[in-house]
């Protein structure tokens, strides 16, 4: 009987999933700030400028159609002086009605100008990306000292979808 | 003409309210010491909501000189965040109607738990933080000071 159960939620689930598909939108981030502490914690954000209904009307979808919105890369990229003086990086998203969470986070940072943040498990933007004051942060230590500071960054969202 | 009339008097009207309702609520914005001495947590301000960083750490690196990490988040991909820097409390809006930060959560690294929070204002320089479960009944408060710069 056990056996039954399982195999027909296997199948309902299968049911449930085989018409989703996946859309990959790269979005571009500028973080800006003033560095307002000295080898200490700093913050860079960006309001969102872009809504879900902006993200997916070039691929011709609808936000009815929209499961979920996942992120599968966040690269920052820091000039030299930036680098030389940085020591970890924190990825998050806020909006009204959402609370802040993290997408990525790096520490110790590689050699390189771009790293990789290594991304949180289990994201779900759909709801910030839908919410007013979607803002992007971008938290920093700091090993030194900087006035202002406008930090490049380039994540990949993956849309999850209904197929029509 | 009637309708605009009504609307630029509730415009006349509710504007120093709520000035005055940003400038209470704008009063937890600044750095604050919890009553242990082991920590500052820089409290500011992103959209309506508020949210406390810790900026300073009495022992910000383990023994062999590394940088104290967020070793026990449930989530193991952040474990390797620095808790310096670390956004401990998150979320916090201000309700004019109890003069209380609300609906945010406090973080405790040492166990990676989260908890509910809301913070009242004792005096200017003072606030209760209370980290709860649940209802507000079944938690801790502690009381954190306003660092105030050197006159």
């Amino acid at each position: 009987m056990r056996k039954i159960i399982f195999f027909l939620g296997f199948i309902a689930l299968a049911a449930c999933s085989a018409d989703l598909a996946q859309l990959e939108v790269e979005k571009n981030l500028m973080l800006q700030g003033e560095m307002l502490f000295e080898d200490a914690a700093n913050t860079l954000t960006m309001d969102n400028d872009q809504d879900l209904i902006t993200l997916i009307e070039e691929a011709g979808l609808t936000t009815d159609q929209v499961e979920s919105v996942g992120i599968s890369e966040a690269k920052i990229t820091l000039s030299s002086s930036e680098k030389s003086i940085a020591e970890s990086l924190l990825l998050q998203v806020v909006s009204d009605n959402n609370q802040l969470i993290t997408l990525g986070t790096l520490n110790p940072l590689p050699e390189g100008a771009i790293v990789n943040l290594k991304l949180a498990e289990e994201i779900d933007l759909k709801p910030y990306l839908e919410d007013s004051g979607c803002t992007w942060v971008l938290d920093l230590n700091l090993s030194g000292d900087a006035d202002e500071m406008a930090i490049k960054s380039k994540i990949k969202l993956v849309v999850n979808y209904k197929e029509n | 003409m009637s309708r605009l009339l009504a609307v630029l008097l509730l415009a006349l009207f509710s504007s120093p309210a709520l000035m005055a309702q940003s400038k209470d609520a704008d009063k937890l914005v600044g750095v604050w010491q919890p009553s242990d001495g082991r920590s500052y947590v820089k409290i500011d301000k992103i959209g309506n909501k508020f949210y406390g960083r810790v900026v300073w750490l009495k022992e910000a690196n383990e023994e062999d000189g590394s940088p104290r990490l967020d070793k026990n988040n449930p989530d193991e991909s952040l474990r390797s965040t620095p808790l310096k820097g670390y956004r401990v409390m998150k979320d916090l809006v201000y309700n004019e109607d109890e003069k209380m930060w609300l609906d945010g959560t406090i973080y405790d690294p040492k166990n990676g738990t989260t908890y509910n929070c809301k913070i009242e204002l004792m005096d200017d320089n003072k606030i209760e933080v209370r980290g709860f479960v649940g209802t507000a009944v079944f938690g801790r408060t502690d009381v954190w000071t306003r660092l105030q710069k050197k006159k």
